[in-house]
């Protein structure tokens, strides 16, 4: 029987390209929220309340990402 | 802004703008809510059971995977949650003294911006069903216009929509009174 070639990915690259892939994710789809808020919206301030939120909640967890990252 | 895009008449006037009930908005962000805080909370009773070699190696080696993948998963959540908020927030009615301006947010690429001239609109209809939608007073609308029946329209989950009703059909006769004041202009 022939032998199938294996190969083990590690942890950490598996991590790192996770991660690429979801800062690319991220930015693809803060820019088409960003567009649609910017054009679409009927009122200013509350594009800015979503925006706010929208940031506060996703860039500290962009943040734990990249530190659990870094100490692997 | 929409009001510079939709390009509202000289001295048309805004009456109301209106967005489907806040119940649909809160069920839909609770339900994103508890699906990002699954695993967090898979993790909590993980740590409640007597530890076992396997639990303790898995903490002990893999922490900051277990954090990696938490955060991205809250990441996804409120992503998930942005789209559902942007869905419910622009899609909306304009109702001014002259035309019902409908606005379907579907999703982020599919829009679809429609405009019904209060004097060519026929019949208004509300239906309430349910047991939520009564005690909260939501439901469809519906409007026929004099068009072709593909230019009828609907919107579920409206607020209020007797309220509605009442305020397009004020409107109505309003414009069409208005219309019927004004001089035709010869040919």
């Amino acid at each position: 029987m022939q032998n199938i070639p294996t190969f083990v990915l590690p942890l950490a690259s598996m991590m790192t390209l996770a991660f690429y892939v979801l800062i690319i994710s991220y930015i693809i789809f803060t820019t088409i929220f960003y567009y649609h808020w910017q054009n679409y919206s009927t009122s200013s301030s509350a594009s800015l309340q979503t925006y706010a939120a929208y940031f506060i909640i996703s860039l500290p967890l962009l943040l734990i990402m990249w530190l659990s990252l870094a100490s692997i | 802004m929409l009001y510079e895009k939709i390009a509202l008449e000289s001295d048309e006037t805004v009456l109301k703008t209106v967005r489907k009930h806040w119940f649909i908005i809160t069920v839909e962000l609770i339900m994103i809510i508890f699906f990002g805080l699954v695993p967090i909370f898979g993790f909590m009773i993980l740590l409640q059971l007597p530890p076992t070699e396997l639990i303790i190696s898995l903490f002990e080696s893999y922490t900051p995977a277990i954090v990696f993948t938490l955060a991205a998963w809250l990441l996804l959540s409120t992503m998930a949650a942005a789209a559902s908020w942007t869905r419910y927030f622009l899609d909306l009615w304009i109702i001014t003294d002259r035309r019902i301006i409908l606005i379907e947010q579907i999703s982020f690429f599919n829009r679809r911006v429609s405009n019904f001239r209060l004097e060519r609109l026929q019949d208004i209809r509300v239906t309430v069903s349910g047991i939520i939608p009564t005690l909260l007073n939501f439901g469809t609308v519906q409007a026929q216009t004099a068009s072709a029946s593909e230019s009828n329209f609907s919107t579920r989950n409206l607020p209020d929509p007797r309220g509605l009703q009442s305020l397009i059909q004020t409107a109505m006769d309003a414009r069409l009174a208005r219309l019927g004041d004004t001089p035709i202009p010869a040919a």
